[in-house]
């Protein structure tokens, strides 16, 4: 409803309203002065009436203002504008019935037993109702909104119990609302001789109205009428999971999730967190009315990677309660530590550093989880699982021959590798077997200083880099105070962005760290040791925040064994694998699912929130997919009405004006009675009363 | 010209001024006192000391009981009177008054000043001292002539208030702590005002009265007219005093003024009745002497 003036410049006669201010303000006063003796008790009197004797004056004075204000409103012509639908008779002209099928027509409107009624089954009955009370020879058709928008009924009929039946048998979808689509299908199957559009739907959320409005001009254009129908909830409101992660760090991993509630009041609700592999980790959160709460939830030290998904339970919309989100291995076997010089003792060992930089509370701490190494002797590789290992530490191996092979299909998958120097390495041995693992080739290790003189510091790394950006709140300085004595040179070779960059420097402008890509995954090529041998690394305080930022680094999500993708609920999903020649298979919550391979892609489309795995049987997964229904349609408050926006593009069909003129002058009568009634009240119990004349102060 | 009313002043004679409570002064009068002296009226034994009147002792006790007892009796006592007279621009105003003078016929000054005038002669004839405070006024002489007796500071009062003219504002505070400061204990005050100050601002300067354990008297002057708002027209109303106009219409205040002077007496007698004083009501038109009764008789 939107108020309109049609004649502005009457509003300039508002300047009437001075008038009786200027009256009110310079009342004449009598003249004659005469002394008076107990000026103490006429003040008391004043005083003790001012008040009352003020406060109706400003009655008084408020009814004129507002009279002559009503009348200057009224020569203003104000209408009131309410978007209405269209006039009647166009029932009788063909009508294509639109019925909201996406998910935010879940909401519950009553009970949540069996006989649950929601707005989609209200809107649904409405529509068969309508259809079922059209004349006979009214021709109908019907379109579903949810998802894509499709025809259920593709052309005009006056099969009115076919129609009738088709709009019946709508299931609600777990699409998002396809508003434009339903309308441009509408149109078409009204095929441009114009007609009325009847949309059953919530017209939740603020996008899905606004973004129909180029096809509501085309409407006008085609002289076809909208006539929405809004379905509406007693109460309106969803608990939903908007966001859920793995992160990990010294303490163990945990999964936070964030729940928002856009219902009236405040809710606790029981969070079920269930792992790939079945373990079911239940939490509670209370979440404010209209506000989003966090909770975290410790996941055990070793689970299986794959898609975990997180519920809630929610009173009102329950077909967005389960939030499915990636989950990479946890465990203790995330970091293999290949050991190229073991030692006579544990301290001699080459790792040592490594091992307590990575796990500084030891394997069997109380708080283990998170990075716990796998150590073990060069020659003795265990068969690498991308899944189960995502970064591989190869610390001064002599000969990279027998894990060479093991180590570049573990990459290309998307494994990370760091390969540091020691005496044992030969760039003779490692060029030819680490060929394409390498970023560089690698030259001889190189004697930076004398015996006795202090090692070249290490320049400050670029903090713009993912690698050193945690070192930006803290620690970066540290780098500093590395010292080299001796590293191993490399071949000449300059940056390819995207391919091979050079992360860490000397001083003296040796490269430190050279990162280079391969397949999925990345390999660190570091020229020092992570012992003691060449270089003071390990006892700087940087060392182990260092070493953890270097796994967390290489580990991230998108490593591990297959792709990790998001997908949405009713919207295809692409997975491009890299050999599209094997067979494969989607599985989903609910089994298999149906798919389509093009090329190197295979495309499915969920029709539910949770894992699926793009796989080729008895193989590990190929593509992990957590497919979630779309936030948008959680967004169950109301947007902007369809009316409204149909009204704002043709108001000659959508606007009912209302004249607003004789309310007014009604208004101005009856505030220039009341001030009428109200002066004269005052003059009488003036004489009656205790009223004192006017009281004013004299100059 | 002021003047004591002779009508009045011979039904005075017929009454006596009694204090509330003992007095004490200097010399010997009609009034009990609580100081013990040689007299007719007996007060009690005490033992005789060194330095007693011999004619004291009572031989009779002596001779019964062997002991030596002094009879004490009670003294009689002279009664200061301090007459506080409130001479403010105020007291000009009035319409229905008695007294009437050439320049000020009818207004509370005229009744207020022969009030004054006349209880000044009385008790100047009965021997009692008598004292004048002025609060306010215009060519006043001698704004405080201390209690004493004798025909000339008689004719000294009477010519203070003679060649008075009311006018400014009386201060009623400062001038009750003034008179407070200055009387004598135990003596009587009398104040003649129309108390047109809020009584929240005189009423706690009567404390310095009571501390002297004085005998305070008020007499209360208005115009009954006044009070009653019985003014005529609309009209801009000021004050003889000052201060700001009013405009009212007499017909609409009239209506409201009794509650408010029910409320302000309501008030003027609860400052007084703290310090136990009288307050006596001295409308203009009512006839002097019942003033004078009433305030002599103490009720």
């Amino acid at each position: 409803m939107t108020p309109v003036l049609l004649a502005p410049a009457a509003l300039a006669l508002g300047l009437l309203v001075v008038g009786p201010l200027v009256a009110h303000l310079t009342r004449r006063r009598p003249l004659e002065r005469v002394p008076y003796g107990a000026m103490l008790l006429l003040q008391r009197v004043a005083r003790r009436q001012r008040r009352r004797r003020q406060f109706h004056d400003r009655w008084v004075l408020l009814l004129r203002l507002l009279a002559l204000l009503a009348v200057v409103a009224a020569v203003a012509r104000p209408e009131l504008h309410i978007p209405d639908t269209p006039p009647p008779e166009l029932e009788l002209s063909p009508t294509v019935i639109i019925l909201d099928d996406s998910l935010s027509m879940d909401l519950t409107v009553g009970s949540l037993g069996s006989d649950r009624r929601t707005l989609f089954t209200e809107a649904r009955s409405a529509a068969v109702d309508l259809v079922r009370e059209l004349p006979p020879d009214v021709l109908v058709a019907a379109v579903s909104m949810g998802g894509s928008a499709r025809p259920l009924v593709p052309s005009l009929t006056n099969d009115h119990g076919a129609v009738a039946s088709a709009l019946a048998e709508l299931p609600r979808g777990d699409g998002q609302t396809d508003l434009v689509g339903a309308l441009a299908s509408a149109r078409r199957i009204l095929g441009g001789k114009g007609g009325r559009v009847v949309v059953f739907s919530d017209e939740a959320g603020p996008i899905a109205v606004e973004a129909a409005r180029s096809e509501l001009e085309l409407f006008g254009q085609q002289n076809v009428a909208l006539d929405p129908r809004p379905v509406r909830a007693p109460e309106v409101g969803n608990l939903f999971v908007t966001e859920a992660s793995y992160g990990d760090g010294l303490e163990g991993g945990s999964v936070r999730v964030s729940v928002t509630n856009l219902g009236p009041r405040a809710i606790e609700t029981p969070l079920h967190v269930r792992l790939p592999d079945g373990t079911e980790i239940t939490a509670f959160v209370e979440v404010p009315a209209g506000g989003t709460a966090e909770e975290s939830v410790t996941v055990p030290r070793v689970t299986d990677g794959g898609v975990a998904t997180v519920s809630v339970e929610d009173p009102w919309l329950p077909a967005d309660d389960l939030f499915a989100f990636h989950l990479p291995r946890v465990g203790a076997s995330r970091v293999l530590v290949v050991d190229g010089d073991p030692g006579p003792t544990p301290t001699a060992s080459e790792v040592y550093f490594l091992e307590r930089a990575l796990a500084p509370w030891g394997k069997g701490g109380a708080i283990g989880g998170g990075v716990v190494p796998q150590v073990t002797a060069a020659g003795h590789l265990p068969e690498l699982d991308p899944e189960s290992h995502r970064v591989v530490f190869l610390a001064n191996v002599s000969d990279f021959a027998p894990v060479a092979p093991t180590l570049h299909e573990f990459v290309r998958q998307g494994g990370g590798l760091v390969i540091s120097m020691g005496d044992n390495v030969t760039a003779e041995r490692a060029n030819p077997s680490l060929a394409g693992l390498l970023p560089v080739e690698l030259r001889r290790p190189r004697a930076l200083v004398a015996i006795g003189e202090d090692g070249v510091t290490t320049e400050l790394p670029s903090i713009e880099h993912p690698l050193f950006e945690p070192f930006s709140r803290g620690g970066r300085a540290g780098f500093a105070d590395i010292r080299w004595r001796t590293l191993f040179t490399v071949a000449p070779y300059e940056d390819v962005p995207g391919e091979r960059e050079t992360l860490m420097r000397t001083t003296s402008g040796l490269p430190l760290l050279i990162e280079g890509r391969v397949g999925r995954g990345r390999v660190l090529l570091f020229t020092g040791t992570v012992d003691l041998d060449w270089g003071n690394l390990p006892l700087q305080a940087i060392y182990m925040p260092f070493v953890q930022r270097v796994v967390s680094y290489l580990g991230g999500a998108t490593a591990g064994g297959g792709l990790r993708l998001e997908g949405t609920v009713a919207e295809r999903v692409g997975v491009e694998l890299s050999d599209g020649s094997a067979a494969v298979e989607v599985v989903g919550p609910d089994g298999p699912v149906a798919e389509s391979t093009r090329g190197d892609v295979v495309s499915f489309v969920p029709s539910t929130a949770g894992a699926y795995r793009v796989e080729t049987p008895g193989a590990p997964p190929l593509a992990w997919v957590a497919a979630n229904t779309s936030q948008v349609e959680s967004d169950v408050r109301l947007g902007p009405a369809l009316i409204a926006v149909a009204a704002e593009l043709d108001p000659e069909r959508y606007l009912r004006r209302i004249p607003v003129a004789p309310w007014l002058f009604a208004l101005a009568v009856l505030a220039v009675l009341g001030q009428a009634l109200l002066a004269y009240w005052l003059a009488r119990s003036a004489r009656e009363d205790d009223l004192p004349g006017e009281v004013s102060d004299a100059a | 010209m002021t003047a004591w009313d002779p009508e009045v002043l011979a039904r005075m004679g017929r009454l006596e001024l009694r204090a509330r409570s003992l007095i004490s002064g200097f010399l010997h009068g009609a009034h009990p006192s609580r100081r013990i002296a040689s007299n007719i009226e007996f007060a009690d034994y005490k033992p005789y000391t060194p330095g007693d009147p011999l004619r004291d002792l009572d031989w009779r006790v002596v001779a019964r009981t062997d002991r030596l007892v002094v009879r004490r009796h009670h003294t009689e006592d002279e009664l200061a009177v301090t007459l506080v007279v409130d001479a403010s621009g105020d007291l000009e105003t009035g319409s229905k008054g008695r007294y009437t003078q050439d320049s000020r016929r009818g207004s509370k000054w005229a009744t207020a000043s022969v009030l004054a005038a006349t209880l000044a002669q009385w008790i100047g004839r009965r021997g009692d001292p008598v004292g004048l405070a002025i609060l306010g006024g215009e060519n006043v002489r001698w704004p405080w002539l201390p209690p004493r007796s004798g025909g000339a500071h008689l004719a000294r009062i009477h010519g203070v208030l003679s060649e008075l003219v009311p006018a400014g504002q009386a201060r009623l505070a400062q001038g009750l702590l003034d008179v407070g400061r200055r009387v004598r204990r135990r003596s009587m005050v009398v104040v003649i005002s129309d108390l047109m100050e809020p009584p929240e601002h005189w009423g706690p300067a009567l404390d310095a009265l009571g501390e002297r354990n004085t005998d305070l008297r008020l007499v209360h002057l208005h115009d009954p007219a006044e009070w009653r708002f019985d003014m005529g027209g609309v009209a801009r109303f000021y004050s003889p005093e000052g201060g700001v106009d009013l405009t009212a219409d007499p017909a609409d205040v009239a209506e409201a003024m009794p509650a408010v002077v029910a409320e302000y007496l309501a008030e003027v007698r609860g400052w007084l009745g703290r310090n136990r004083a009288h307050h006596v009501l001295a409308p203009t038109d009512q006839p002097l002497g019942e003033v004078v009764g009433t305030l002599l008789r103490g009720l």
